[in-house]
């Protein structure tokens, strides 16, 4: 484990479904089972209703909510792609629903609020866990 | 960023500060990146440090060696389940809640504060809590920094120890302490002039609190 490893994630019983899902190379998120509403993060019974939730694919397109620009490495890992964006992302699927990602290829003086995005997922460096990430539609 | 001076100029007397060297606006913007939007002036000080606080009774307190302070209400909210990223509105806080529900339980208002000891973990948290708490006008808190309205002699004194950004980041216990030395007249060269009514928070985000401190118990 170089100093250029990320941390790496740690499953419990509520997230183990999302980590399956993306090892699989698909994006999964937490719904109840008998409102619908999604729930992020995870929880075992819904918050609005109270009925048990299971874990759904999401389409993983949405919104650029918001954004950061590493430029010192707060933490270990990805060091060679700093300075790097961390994006925050509404997801398609329901009003303020969103997911914090990195977005790779970004630049970080032309990116902008509200631009459209996909999620992909990749290998997570330093060990079996697969992440989703964002990229800009069309790029 | 008028923010992180005031802050500077506040700890310059202060001996438990671990930065006391004032800055200028050249040197703030001259500081590094961390995560942008934030520079280097914008985050707390990560540092080794101890206070403490002791909570009593009124009838022990009456007791004591030292003057005490009275404990007027707090209030505190948690939303989203306390995840930041579903925080639905970034430019908001906790105290978007804890603020209005703190005046309605303690019966005072937001004028009547003389000390504010607003936890500082960045800048932008000191930024949006002092709006929210009512201290000043929405969408104004760069104008109150500018003006002299956060320091002595403008409406109240944010942060006279210069907070977790120039004193250190104790886990914003230092804040309370720092609020009842104000309170009891025992702040030295940095003491606010009858200090009667100190606000202190704790939390960012989607959590956290603030309580109504009171001198001359």
């Amino acid at each position: 484990m170089g100093a250029s490893t990320p941390p790496q994630p740690r499953p419990d019983l509520d997230s183990e479904p999302f980590w399956q899902a993306t090892a699989k190379g698909q994006l999964e998120l937490c719904r109840c089972t008998g409102c619908r509403l999604w729930h992020q993060p995870p929880l075992e019974r819904c918050r609005q209703c109270g009925e048990v939730t299971a874990f759904e694919p999401v389409s993983g397109t949405g919104t650029l909510h918001s954004f950061i620009v590493v430029r010192h490495p707060a933490v270990p890992g990805f060091l060679e792609d700093l300075p790097y964006v961390v994006g925050l992302v509404d997801l398609d699927e329901q009003v303020g629903l969103r997911l914090p990602g990195r977005l790779p290829n970004a630049d970080p003086e032309s990116l902008k609020l509200g631009s459209r995005v996909r999620a992909e997922i990749v290998p997570l460096p330093g060990g079996d866990f697969h992440v989703p990430v964002f990229r800009i539609e069309g790029s | 960023m008028r923010g992180p001076r005031t802050d500077r100029d506040h700890a310059a007397p202060n001996e438990h500060a671990v930065k006391r060297e004032r800055i200028t606006m050249e040197d703030y913007l001259d500081g590094r990146w961390i995560n942008e939007p934030l520079r280097i002036f914008d985050c707390a000080l990560e540092v080794a440090g101890a206070c403490a606080v002791v909570l009593t009774t009124e009838e022990r307190a009456r007791d004591l060696r030292h003057a005490s302070v009275e404990i007027l209400g707090h209030a505190e909210f948690v939303g989203e389940g306390g995840s930041w990223e579903q925080w639905s509105d970034l430019t908001s806080m906790y105290s978007v809640r804890a603020g209005p529900e703190l005046w309605e339980r303690t019966g005072r208002r937001p004028d009547e504060v003389d000390v504010a000891c607003m936890y500082d973990c960045f800048t932008y948290t000191v930024m949006v809590t002092l709006e929210e708490f009512g201290l000043c006008e929405r969408g104004q808190v760069g104008r109150f920094f500018d003006e002299g309205r956060a320091t002595y002699g403008g409406d109240v004194v944010v942060n006279p120890h210069g907070g977790l950004l120039s004193e250190g980041y104790i886990h914003g216990l230092n804040h309370t302490y720092e609020a009842v030395l104000q309170l009891r007249g025992d702040a030295g060269e940095r003491q606010v002039e009858e200090a009667r009514l100190a606000l202190v928070t704790a939390g960012a985000g989607p959590y956290g609190g603030g309580m109504l401190l009171a001198g001359g118990s």
